[in-house]
This record gives C-alpha cells, sequence and structure tokens, in this order.
C-alpha cells in the first residue's frame, strides 16, 4: 500500500534524523559554556574552595569577595532548585573532569532537607547520560527519563524547553566564538524581582500558614554520598546554613529540630557545622529576594560576613 | 493511560494492525479493546460503563416499544441519567466542600473513576439517545452496536458527543477492510494532535500556569495576556485530544464528528460557538436550546434570550461546581444577547462599510478578545477571582513601553533569556500553526499523506516539545 510505504519511509527518515540531532545537539551543547554540566570538561582550573548547594548558594556567595579576603580561588559549584542528588551529581562530575577542592561548603538547612523545595533536574545531565553513577542516579530520582533515553535523541527530547535552548545558545557561542561562561566564578547575582518584591510581601502572599518541615530519606541518602565522595577524594567538607530573614522565622514551625538533627549529623561525622540563619544581616527585608534567599546586596554582605569567617577559621 | 502517551500510541496501533487481522471479529474485537482500555483507567469502570450502557440498552428498547407518550419510564430514564451525570460530575468536588468524613472518605476512594462519567459526555449520549428513542427517531439498536457506540475507547473520555442514530454508517464501515485514507487520515490527525498538545498547548501552558497561580506578581495586563494566552492553550489542548481521538478512530474505519472548525477566526459570538465544541453545543442546541426557544416562541427576540440564557446555565453546572463557570457562563450568555439584539444593526453596517476585510478582521478582534477576557474565569482559582479583577483593572494603566522587558518577561515566566527564548519561539510557532492550520486539515481530510508534513511535525514534537512534563488534558478537569 502506497501511503503504508510514506509512513515507513517518514519513520526511517526520522529514526536516521533522530540519531544526527543527538550528535548535532552533543556537539551543540558541549559549546555552551554557560552550560555547567556541559562546561566542566572544558573548565581546567584548579579551585581550592567550592560552594554548593541550591539557590541560596548559588545567588547569595559571591567567590570574587572571599576570594579577596582569603587569597582563596573559590567556585559556586551550584543552581537553582538543586537537591541533594543534583547536587551529588554536579560534584561528581565535576571531580570527574578536574581536581579536587579542598574544600567543600555545602549549605544544609531545613528547607533543602525537605523535598519540597528543591528537586533533581534531570536535563541538566542529559549530556552525561551513560555514565554509570549518572544513570544510576538518574534511575533513582527519574526513572522513566532513563527508559526513553535508550531512544536515540530522546535524551535531549524528553526535556527540549531546556535542552533545545542550550544548543541553540552553543551554536550562538560557536557563531561568536565564545569560549569563557558569563560568570567565570559561577555565582549569579539574584534577578531583579519583579517590582522589587521584597521578602516580606513574599511572606504575605505565601506564608499563609506554619511550615512543618520533613527530613526526606531520599536528601539524606544523597547527602551521606556527597560526604562519603569527600571524603575519597580528601575534602574537607563544611556544612553551612546560609541566612534566613528574621520575619519569616515563625513560619517556620519545627526549624530547631531540625537544625538540631544536623548539629548531631554534623558531630558524628566530624564535619563543622556553621549556621549563619541568624546574622545581623537577616534582620532586614531589603536583603532578601524572598525569605531563604538574599538578593545581590544582601549576598555581597553575606560573602564578606563568610570571608571573614573563613579568614578566622580555615588555613589552606 | 494518556493519549498523549507513549504507551496510547503502542495500544492503539497494535490494536488496530491486530483489528485488521480479524476482520470478522471487528466490533467483537474494538469492543474488547475498548474494555482494556477502561480497565487501564480502573476496572471499577468497567463494571460501571458495562452497567450502564446495558441499562440504557434496556432503556432505549422499552422507549421504542412503548406506545403511550405520557408514560412515567421516560421521565424516570431521564432522571436516572441526569443524576448519575450530576453525581459523577460533581463528586471530585465534594472534597472541596470539605464534608463530614464519612463522606470524604467514600469520595477519596472513588473521584479517581467516577469522575470519568462525568466528564466523559457519556451521560449527554445516553441522554440524546433516550429523547431519540421517545421521539421514535432510533432504530432499534443491536446489542453489539449499541455497546460499541457507548464504550468505544477514543471518544469514552472525551467525546465527540454523537448520538447512536448518527453512528450507523460506522457499523457498516467498522467491518470492511482499512483503506488507505483511513490510514492517511487517521495517522496524520493522531499527530497533529500531538504536535498541539505537546508543542503549542503544553508550552502556552509553562506561561499561563505561572501567572494564574502566581496572581500577586502580575500585574493587570499580564492577566489579560494571560487570558489570550489560555484561550490558546485550552483551543491546542482540547482540539488535540479531539484529533488524536478522531485519528484514532479513523485507524478503525470509524468517522468521529469534529469538535472543532478553526474557532479562533470566528467573527461574532455565535459564530464561535458553530466552531468550538461542535458536538457539545449541537447536544444543547438540539435538545434543549431548540425546544425553549419553539416554547418560548411568542417573546420572539426575548424568548430567543431566555433560551440562551438557560442553555449557558445548564453548561456551567456541567463544566463543575465552581462559580467562576457561571461567571463564565454569563458572560458568554450576555455577549449572545447583545449580538441577538444588534443583529439587525450590524448588518446594516456590514452593508454599508466599505472595507470589508478590515470589517472582518475587526470582528474576529473583538470576538477574540471578548473570549479571551471570559475565559480567565477558567484558569484563575476560585478563591482568587475577586483579587483578580480587582488588581488587573486596578494596574491595567501601570503598563509603560519601558517596561516591556518586564512585561515579555512576566508572560515568559522569567525575564531571564531562557524565558524570553521560549516565549518567543513559542509565540512564532503558535502563529505559524494558525496560520497554516487551515490548509494542513483540507489537505489531510482529502486522504492524500505528506512525507514532508510528516517529518516536520516529528521534528517540531521532538525538538520543541514538552515531553516529559507534558501534563494531563486540560478539558478532564472539567
Amino acid at each position: 500500500m502506497k501511503i503504508i510505504r510514506k509512513i515507513i519511509l517518514t519513520i526511517c527518515l526520522f529514526a536516521a534524523t533522530l540519531l544526527l540531532l543527538d550528535k548535532l545537539y552533543t556537539i551543540l551543547i558541549r559549546r555552551n559554556c554557560n552550560d555547567m554540566i556541559a562546561n566542566m570538561p572544558e573548565m581546567k582550573k584548579q579551585f581550592s574552595v567550592i560552594y554548593m548547594g541550591a539557590c541560596q548558594v548559588q545567588q547569595g556567595i559571591n567567590p570574587a569577595i572571599i576570594d579577596s579576603i582569603n587569597g582563596f580561588s573559590s567556585y559556586v559549584l551550584s543552581e537553582n532548585h538543586s537537591n541533594y542528588a543534583d547536587i551529588f551529581l554536579r560534584l561528581y562530575l565535576y571531580l570527574k573532569y578536574n581536581p579536587p577542592p579542598k574544600l567543600l561548603l555545602l549549605d544544609l538547612m531545613p528547607e533543602t532537607l525537605d523535598a519540597f523545595d528543591n528537586k533533581f533536574c534531570t536535563y541538566r545531565f542529559a549530556i552525561e547520560i551513560g555514565d554509570s553513577v549518572v544513570n544510576k542516579t538518574v534511575r533513582e530520582n527519574d526513572a522513566p527519563y532513563l527508559n526513553y533515553s535508550k531512544i536515540p535523541f530522546m535524551r535531549y527530547a524528553y526535556y527540549s524547553e531546556y535542552s533545545t535552548y542550550s544548543a541553540v545558545k552553543g551554536l550562538q557561542y560557536i557563531a561568536t566564538n565564545k569560549k569563557t561562561p558569563t560568570r567565570k566564578d559561577g555565582y549569579v547575582p539574584a534577578p531583579l524581582w519583579r517590582g522589587q518584591l521584597l521578602a516580606d510581601s513574599f511572606i504575605n502572599e505565601n506564608y499563609k500558614t506554619s511550615i512543618t518541615f520533613k527530613i526526606d530519606k531520599k536528601q539524606l541518602h544523597y547527602l551521606e554520598e556527597i560526604v562519603n565522595l569527600c571524603k575519597q577524594r580528601n575534602i574537607k567538607p563544611i556544612l553551612i546554613h546560609t541566612p534566613i530573614y528574621n520575619g519569616s522565622q515563625i513560619f517556620r514551625k519545627n526549624k530547631d529540630v531540625i537544625i538540631q538533627f544536623i548539629s548531631s549529623y554534623a558531630a558524628s561525622h566530624d564535619i563543622p557545622f556553621w549556621n549563619f540563619e541568624t546574622i545581623p544581616l537577616s534582620e532586614h527585608a531589603r536583603y532578601f529576594n524572598a525569605p531563604v534567599s538574599l538578593n545581590a546586596e544582601g549576598a555581597d554582605m553575606f560573602s564578606y560576613y563568610l570571608g571573614r569567617y573563613l579568614f578566622q577559621n580555615i588555613k589552606l | 493511560m494518556n493519549f498523549n502517551s507513549a504507551s496510547y500510541l503502542l495500544f492503539l496501533f497494535t490494536a488496530a494492525v491486530l483489528n485488521r487481522l480479524l476482520p470478522k471479529y471487528n466490533k467483537i474485537f474494538i469492543l474488547l479493546c475498548s474494555l482494556f482500555f477502561l480497565g487501564l483507567l480502573s476496572w471499577h469502570v468497567i463494571a460501571v460503563a458495562l452497567f450502564l450502557t446495558w441499562l440504557n440498552f434496556l432503556f432505549c428498547s422499552r422507549l421504542l416499544l412503548s406506545s403511550s407518550r405520557h408514560s412515567i419510564e421516560y421521565p424516570l430514564f431521564i432522571t436516572f441519567n441526569v443524576l448519575v451525570l450530576l453525581f459523577s460530575n460533581y463528586i471530585i468536588d465534594v472534597q472541596w466542600l470539605n464534608l463530614h468524613t464519612s463522606i470524604r472518605w467514600m469520595t477519596i476512594g472513588t473521584s479517581k473513576w467516577v469522575g470519568i462519567f462525568g466528564i466523559s459526555y457519556y451521560q449527554l449520549q445516553n441522554i440524546a439517545n433516550l429523547i431519540d428513542a421517545r421521539k421514535k427517531i432510533l432504530q432499534k439498536p443491536a446489542a453489539i452496536d449499541f455497546f460499541l457506540h457507548n464504550l468505544f475507547f477514543a471518544r469514552f473520555v472525551v467525546g465527540p458527543i454523537t448520538p447512536f442514530r448518527l453512528w450507523g454508517k460506522n457499523f457498516i464501515s467498522v467491518s470492511k477492510p482499512i483503506n488507505q485514507i483511513d490510514i492517511a487520515i487517521g495517522t496524520q490527525r493522531i499527530m497533529i494532535g500531538f504536535l498541539k498538545k505537546v508543542v503549542l498547548a503544553d508550552r502556552i501552558g509553562l506561561s499561563t500556569n505561572i501567572i494564574f497561580n502566581d496572581l500577586y506578581s502580575y500585574s493587570g495586563i499580564e492577566y489579560l495576556a494571560g487570558g489570550l494566552l489560555f484561550t490558546l492553550q485550552l483551543y491546542f489542548d482540547f482540539s488535540g485530544l479531539c484529533d488524536i481521538a478522531v485519528g484514532s478512530a479513523r485507524l478503525f474505519g470509524i468517522e468521529l464528528k469534529e469538535n472543532f472548525n478553526l474557532p479562533l477566526r470566528a467573527d461574532s459570538i455565535a459564530e464561535f460557538w458553530r466552531r468550538w465544541h461542535i458536538t457539545l453545543m449541537n447536544f444543547l442546541n438540539q435538545y434543549v436550546f431548540t425546544p425553549l426557544a419553539y416554547r418560548f416562541r411568542r417573546m420572539r427576540k426575548q424568548g430567543i434570550v431566555i433560551a440562551i440564557w438557560i442553555v449557558f446555565a445548564i453548561s456551567a453546572v456541567w463544566h463543575g461546581i465552581s462559580y467562576t463557570f457561571f461567571i463564565w457562563a454569563f458572560l458568554h450568555a450576555f455577549y449572545l444577547t447583545v449580538e441577538t439584539f444588534s443583529k439587525q444593526q450590524r448588518m446594516n453596517w456590514k452593508k454599508k462599510i466599505r472595507y470589508k476585510k478590515v470589517y472582518h478582521i475587526l470582528c474576529v478582534a473583538v470576538t477574540l478578545c471578548a473570549v479571551c477576557f471570559s475565559n480567565i474565569f477558567f484558569a484563575i482559582p476560585t478563591d482568587k477571582v475577586f483579587h483578580y479583577i480587582l488588581k488587573s483593572f486596578s494596574s491595567i494603566t501601570q503598563f509603560t513601553p519601558g517596561s516591556f522587558r518586564l512585561f515579555l518577561g512576566g508572560v515568559a515566566r522569567n525575564a531571564d533569556d531562557h524565558g524570553i527564548f521560549t516565549f518567543i519561539i513559542t509565540i512564532i510557532l503558535t502563529l505559524v500553526f494558525i496560520l497554516v492550520e487551515k490548509k494542513i486539515y483540507i489537505f489531510i481530510n482529502l486522504g492524500k499523506f505528506s512525507v514532508v508534513l510528516m517529518f516536520l511535525i516529528l521534528l517540531l514534537i521532538f525538538t520543541f516539545g514538552i515531553i516529559g512534563d507534558s501534563g494531563s488534558f486540560l478539558y478532564t478537569r472539567f
């Protein structure tokens, strides 16, 4: 039948196209120097300190300020909405392609131990699918994706909203011959929130009732994996609690219990836990974008505070 | 099993191939496939669907045999079906009322599958069959035909609503070997449906979800833009779903009625309703509006207007338990009332006006704006509706040309490059599709198959489709 032949022809043609597209996207995404994961083999730089966490770290720690105080060479290896599985895999891939840092500062707070706020962003690791550790972690966190990724190009098509953008950016960078990332130290200042919304109005709209945090077992498992990875590679881990806007504290119902848990966890693993939750800047809404994330001005102030703290307590 | 899933495609094409290999037992095979499909939703669905179908088969047979027009059976049968419809349509929403624990326990346990009968258009069809049986315009159905019509998987959840009497041709064609035209139309309609859902509706949904779930962050103009985007999303989502249903049926030699006919090009609200959700409007028109308009005929235009308001009140009740649906229905009834009373005036204008195309474009734009405004009430959460109204009108003047990037960023989720890239690509794809949509449908419905067209659609689905995060279809909410 003529139509069936045409349908088969379309399927065959498209299957061949998928194979080509997979190769093309891999090349383009690798050339997107602002894609943190894709850019890891190209970093080739020895950082002495690495900061990891979700948006609280990505937007809240400015390495330039800390480095100016301590003479470190530090890097924010964080992206927003990352849970500990995401952080673990990013650290693993970083260490796969780069020499280990001496120090790792990891953000740990009631919000990040709860499964509610952050998630595993599978699309970030599409380019590394095939690596056994990446596959294992993806299977544990997004099994349907891994099943589909066996089909050519599906590793990119499944979350095409992100991968197509990354590939287009790669194409742009090839055209302009851009080879260095916009943010060399990984720090991304918080975007100007719409209408410069401050933490107070955020709280009014979102914190209708108190929040009871739950410790997610999966988060704890990957936290353990991160600590183990640090031990294997002789990296000194330090757990930190980034600042929280004081106005939101009354809504964090059981935060003391969770912080107590974090303290005992840190003590049992012989890891320092630095709690910056209530440092002086946390009293002012104007330094915050949202109750748990600093704006650019707040990030500079906190980075200075953290830099001084590191100076007093750590000698690399 | 969602229509937009790979497992559905696998099920569909396996069933279509097997159906072709079993030419003598097509009806039974398709019925078994339908029961299998319903079973994947829940085994309760099979049991209830078979029971209700059997009951309605008996009701129809009884009404066809009955010679009395004033028998008590007819109102009883209708009432039974209406009660099933209301019960199944509202049971999900009962949880929202925070009723007594025992009732909530029941709804949590049953809402997953009972709701299907409320959204499936299934009961509307049964009601139509009973009315037809009473009017004796329905021929006595064979049991297998009645069951096949009622339970056919491709239309069970989404329609289109087609009374039994309009399905006659399908019972013959389903037994014939499937031809090339059916295969060409079927596969291409399914692909177009996927394109509309995962490339257009779901991409637009990224913006609308953010705007309507985050009301405090946005200004009035963004809400209005959100209304337009939601209308597009609703159209692509629902018509994509119908395309998949029509295409799936065609692979079994069954021709389903069309539910959409380029509604975004309507130049009046009345015309819009002749093009949007056609089978529901046909049902309401035939079984509610026409009898009412006839009853109120002495009141002339006022009678028609009363019938319109009743039809839209029923439509609101059918959509769900929220008062936002009544606001939506009120707006449409109001629009149609204005159109009814201004019909002569508008015709006079049309005759006088020199640039007829410009007039037509203006009418299309005004109609689209009116529809978009009403659809906002479909989109926003019930408890925030008045917040929305107050804020949208108080802040509409705050928009300045200088804030364009922020505005774009708002609609595009984030003012960053990724958000804007995503939004611009979505808008380009949407506009291009709207421009070529008519030609594509004409081409496909002629039974032609284009390798280039299919290749392009597949390429768009794989490079721009929201495959991993694709949600369920919007209309299954109502």
